[in-house]
């Protein structure tokens, strides 16, 4: 007996190594626990009060920058007022009824946190559910789509990048050749994980007619993001012979490592869409 | 371990953890160069330290660190497996037996190019290990070598100039 606690003394060092190590890989496979989530990440005040802080010497040096991002998002808003007041109802027959075309709720807020360059990526923001912040919805910037709210908090929020493994965004393809077939080429875009400046479109039916230089954008298929968002454009597209999709890669019209203000958007009549694709009433 | 000693540990861990956080975090170059600097807490603890305290200040460190990446977890596995591994490295460093404990983990106790060596081995487990495990696979080998190459460069010469840097405001 003595023999064998001398030897369990002798190993002590190790039995101690071994308890944090089960330690640390208990908390990062239990990463999307709640009481996890809300202590182990930037959300937690203390961290965000003081990355906000490192964020707003950032800031004060990119003012420019800011000014830049602010004048170009003008410039959209003024382009989209034009188009709508240009707009003629394209379809016979269908109208858009007004709930409808006012589904969507957008709140700024501040970028005080973000990574880019990790596997699985997050931006923290600095509006939570006292702004009317919720998990699930979506993110844009001026230059295109962000992610998806992780979590909320009274004040701030988490949101999964779409530089994260395990982000999709609902996209297709815009261009004249399109248009004029009338059909949409649909595909999820998602990030493969090795450059922060480039996603892959997949399952994109390859008799589609899609080519380098094409904009990729947010489908009219999908209750998060509104419409026609920018996600960026066709960098590359390959295919074989034997496949059924196009390989695409796309560029990033949104530069992560920049983030200052983004959008979270609110479809109001998400509630109501759910229900209707998954009432247990209909089998 | 005095006061004095213990004081001192706290103060560079402080110093260290404070500087990846809010400066070394947003400094990575080329998108593969990252730093981790606050190993250096562990790397430079007095020889004579035991290892199980040395285990207990990485593990706090790299909490810490993790806190702010968002990686609960990540960096403080990293930390504490090379503080448990620095003893041996010692040793292989220093082979005459006992002497380890003796070491001064400096450039004047061990030598330029020892203190060096010391330096670069445990920084490339270190990121060997936080990078693999942070990719969570092995599908990315070349990506995540190429990251591990980078980084244990750009780590490894911020981590000796700090240290020389800090011992020489401390002197003077």
């Amino acid at each position: 007996m003595t023999q064998l606690f001398g030897i369990l003394y002798k190993s002590r060092h190790f039995f101690l190594f071994l308890a944090l190590q089960i330690i640390c890989f208990y908390l990062m496979s239990k990463n999307n626990v709640y009481w996890d989530v809300s202590f182990f990440n930037t959300t937690n005040n203390v961290v965000a009060r003081s990355l906000e802080v490192s964020q707003k010497a950032n800031e004060f040096v990119g003012l420019g920058k800011v000014n830049e991002q602010l004048a170009s998002e003008n410039a959209a808003l003024r382009k989209q007022l034009t188009d709508l007041q240009e707009m003629n109802p394209g379809i016979p027959g269908y109208k858009q009824d007004s709930v409808m075309a006012r589904r969507f709720d957008y709140t700024v807020a501040k970028v005080v946190g973000s990574t880019h360059n990790l596997t699985d990526n997050f931006i923290t923001i600095d509006k939570g559910i006292d702004d009317g912040v919720r998990a699930g919805m979506g993110v844009i910037s001026p230059q295109g789509v962000v992610g998806q709210v992780a979590y909320a908090n009274k004040n701030y929020s988490r949101v999964y990048s779409i530089l994260h493994s395990r982000q999709m965004v609902s996209a297709e393809v815009l261009n004249q050749k399109l248009r004029e077939n009338g059909t949409v080429a649909l595909g999820i875009a998602k990030w493969d994980g090795t450059n922060p400046h480039y996603v892959r479109l997949n399952t994109v039916d390859r008799f589609k007619p899609v080519a380098k230089g094409d904009s990729v954008v947010t489908s009219l298929q999908n209750p998060i993001f509104p419409p026609h968002v920018m996600i960026g454009k066709i960098n590359e597209v390959s295919n074989t012979t034997s496949e059924a999709f196009h390989n695409i890669t796309v560029r990033l019209s949104a530069d992560f490592s920049s983030l200052i203000y983004v959008y979270v958007v609110k479809n109001k009549l998400i509630e109501s869409q759910q229900e209707a694709e998954t009432n247990p009433g209909v089998k | 371990m005095n006061t004095q000693t213990i004081l001192k540990i706290a103060a560079s861990a402080i110093i260290y953890t404070l500087l990846q956080v809010f400066i070394l975090r947003n400094l990575v170059f080329f998108d593969v160069a990252f730093c981790f600097v606050y190993i250096s807490v562990i790397l430079f603890l007095p020889s004579s330290t035991p290892t199980s305290t040395a285990l207990v200040i990485a593990f706090v460190t790299g909490i810490l660190v993790d806190i702010f990446y968002n990686t609960a977890g990540l960096h403080a596995s990293a930390a504490v497996m090379i503080a448990y591994i620095r003893g041996f490295i010692l040793k292989v460093l220093f082979p005459s037996k006992g002497l380890e404990n003796e070491i001064v983990i400096s450039v004047e106790g061990m030598g330029v190019e020892r203190f060096i060596r010391y330096i670069v081995i445990l920084t490339f487990i270190h990121h060997t290990y936080l990078f693999f495990l942070e990719a969570g696979t092995f599908n990315f080998f070349l990506n995540t070598s190429l990251k591990i190459l980078a980084s244990v460069m750009f780590s490894s010469i911020v981590i000796f100039l700090l240290h020389v840097y800090l011992k020489s405001l401390r002197n003077s």
